[in-house]
């Protein structure tokens, strides 16, 4: 085994099923991105989006089928495990505060090398910074700071570790069109760069154009919740 | 980037409520710190009221009585010791030195103590503290007098003063008075915290001088009266002591000496090892000490409670930051550890400041707890009751901090990346 494993798919679930309680929010159709695509995931606000996140973020638990990220399936793995491969692997942008309102801009870039345990890779770091043009900011309180400067620094600390996987939460939603386009173009240009896959979830399908790829929630859900029931 | 840091910076972000915390823990450490320095320095400052005696010797009564009177002024001698018992026993071979005592009289609520010039050459308090003289000289003629440093500030004495005893009363004015051979103040002791200040000191050869022509206790009429002038050498020889201190030459010796005193055939007389005997006292005396205790470790109990409920009250509006924290890798451990890591940090603060404080209490206040109350805050810094103390607190301020660290894994728990509120 090598360390450059080709990875066939960056994501892949089978018969994935997913339910709070009595309540079942997913069972979805299988389905697989290929490493490095980028995707846009749609679907009306409480259909399941960020259920499928955390699930693939491995903060909530497998419960019913199988779900392989970097073709490590997800059931064989700890509480713990899951912890580590998240901090070694997956990048998140949030929807909105994103940032640790009492770090700085660097501490909080900086933050996720304390999970993954990696040292900081400086050029790296200068790469992000200027070509997000965060470099002014680098000092200020993250409060200071715009939205729009606020999410690209969560771009920026998201990309830091150069991760396999790059989660989106509607990270643009706080954005106005311009900005959203902007903000979109930049953090897929360091994606293809380094052949990361992008899961970008939203209910905001006027960016769509601009992924490798659009898919409907609702169409690989089996599951059609009304919106009162996740609530 | 590390925990400490990033603790470190969480509580600097709750300024206000992570001072007042720290402000509340420090000064119910404090308060528990001072408790304990204060009875310590009384304990010592009573069980070291003399220090370096093996056995005190008086007439057969019982052990406590024999130390309340020969070291506090408490209670009263039932019998003498006589000058030839005491001679006898004084030139033994294992005997190093004694202090002869004669009590019985008062001054303006100071008692007044017949020794000799032993008592200050041998007579030892806090171990090793010798008595010293602030002014003046020890007495010489029979009508001279040393007085303690309390009996000087009370009663305004100074080098020179007159001085008139009072017959037969240890504590307050008497009836009668040795009006008629007043004494005149030659030396001021040094203040050393212990009963030493309280008292009046005269020769041996004083005290018979002033009772010379009394007859079976009462002053004699005037037609009686033997002047100042009219006394010699021979007539005011000691016939009796109160009491003495002694000291072995080899400290293997005091039982046996003890036991050879107590059972003396010419003489009923009772030899007492002091250090025993004031520790039981002591622990006797010491349950105003236990209720102090008990109110400083609930006052610690309210400094932890309201650590205890910032760091609750901070919970809810901190979830963001620990969805934050779970989304970088952050295991619901860790998440729980860095809320145990931040009650560390604060109680560390609290801790190191409470010590700083205690510090400069005691510098400010030291010498005037010795002056005032006799407080000598001498022995070391830290005790080991301190020590523990603290670790005691750390202990406990972790064990609570298990409350919200739980509180805040099981919210992260729940709440996994978006907050549902």
């Amino acid at each position: 085994m090598t360390a450059t494993k080709v990875i066939q798919s960056a994501l892949q679930f089978n018969d994935l099923k997913f339910s709070y309680g009595t309540t079942a929010v997913l069972d979805l159709t299988d389905f697989a991105i290929h490493a490095g695509e980028i995707v846009f995931l749609f679907g009306p606000s409480g259909s399941g989006k960020s259920t499928l996140l955390e699930l693939i973020a491995g903060v909530l638990q497998v419960q019913s089928g199988e779900l392989k990220v970097l073709d490590e399936p997800y059931s064989e793995k700890t509480p713990a495990q899951l912890d580590q491969f998240r901090a070694a692997n997956i990048g998140y942008i949030f929807q909105s505060f994103n940032l640790i309102p009492y770090l700085s801009v660097t501490e909080n870039l900086v933050l996720p090398l304390m999970f993954s345990k990696t040292a900081l890779d400086q050029s790296r770091f200068d790469k992000l910074v200027d070509g997000l043009g965060l470099r002014p900011y680098l000092n200020r309180k993250v409060t200071d700071l715009s939205v729009g400067q606020q999410q690209r620094v969560a771009a920026a600390r998201a990309l830091l570790k150069k991760p396999k996987v790059i989660l989106a939460d509607e990270p643009t939603s706080a954005l106005d069109y311009d900005h959203r386009e902007k903000f979109l173009e930049l953090l897929f240009h360091f994606c293809r760069e380094d052949q990361t896959t992008v899961l970008f979830v939203s209910h905001d399908r006027t960016i769509e154009k601009l992924f490798d790829r659009s898919i409907s929630l609702q169409a690989l859900n089996k599951i059609h919740l009304k919106t009162e029931e996740l609530v | 980037m590390n925990w400490i840091k990033l603790a470190w910076k969480s509580l600097k972000n709750r300024k206000l409520a992570t001072s007042l915390t720290v402000f509340a823990m420090t000064l119910s450490l404090v308060l528990l710190m001072s408790v304990e320095r204060v009875r310590r320095a009384a304990e010592t400052g009573f069980t070291q009221s003399v220090s370096g005696v093996d056995l005190i010797v008086g007439a057969r009564s019982g052990p406590l009585n024999i130390v309340l009177y020969s070291i506090f002024n408490m209670g009263q001698a039932t019998n003498n010791v006589s000058i030839e018992s005491y001679n006898q026993i004084r030139n033994r071979p294992e005997v190093d030195w004694t202090i002869p005592y004669s009590l019985g009289d008062g001054h303006r609520g100071f008692r007044v103590i017949a020794t000799n010039e032993d008592f200050f050459k041998y007579y030892k308090f806090r171990s090793t503290e010798k008595v010293e003289l602030a002014e003046g000289e020890i007495f010489k003629g029979y009508f001279d007098v040393v007085i303690g440093a309390d009996v000087a500030e009370t009663l305004k004495y100074k080098i020179g003063s007159k001085v008139v005893i009072a017959h037969g009363s240890t504590t307050g004015d008497s009836i009668q008075a040795h009006d008629d051979k007043p004494f005149k103040v030659v030396g001021i002791l040094k203040p050393t915290g212990t009963n030493v200040d309280r008292a009046l000191y005269i020769s041996l050869e004083a005290m018979e001088a002033i009772h010379l022509d009394w007859q079976s206790g009462s002053a004699p009429t005037k037609d009686k009266q033997i002047a100042a002038n009219q006394i010699t050498p021979d007539m005011v020889k000691p016939k009796t002591i109160t009491t003495f201190f002694l000291r072995t030459k080899n400290r293997i010796e005091t039982l046996k000496l003890q036991r050879d005193i107590n059972e003396y055939q010419e003489e009923p007389l009772l030899a007492v090892i002091p250090g025993v005997v004031l520790s039981e006292l002591w622990q006797n005396l010491s349950s105003v000490e236990k209720v102090l205790k008990g109110i400083s470790f609930l006052v610690m109990l309210v400094g932890l409670m309201s650590m205890l409920i910032a760091l609750m009250t901070s919970l809810n509006e901190r979830r963001r930051e620990m969805a934050i924290l779970r989304v970088l890798g952050a295991s619901l451990i860790q998440i729980l550890g860095l809320i145990v890591l931040e009650t560390f940090v604060l109680t560390t603060m609290a801790i190191v400041l409470a010590c700083v404080l205690k510090i400069a209490i005691e510098w400010a206040l030291g010498p005037w707890l010795q002056v005032k109350f006799g407080l000598y805050l001498d022995s070391p810094l830290f005790a080991m009751s301190e020590v523990i103390y603290v670790v005691f607190m750390m202990v406990l301020a972790i064990l609570i901090s298990f409350i919200p660290a739980l509180r805040a894994m099981k919210s992260a728990l729940k709440d996994g990346l978006s907050l549902k509120i």
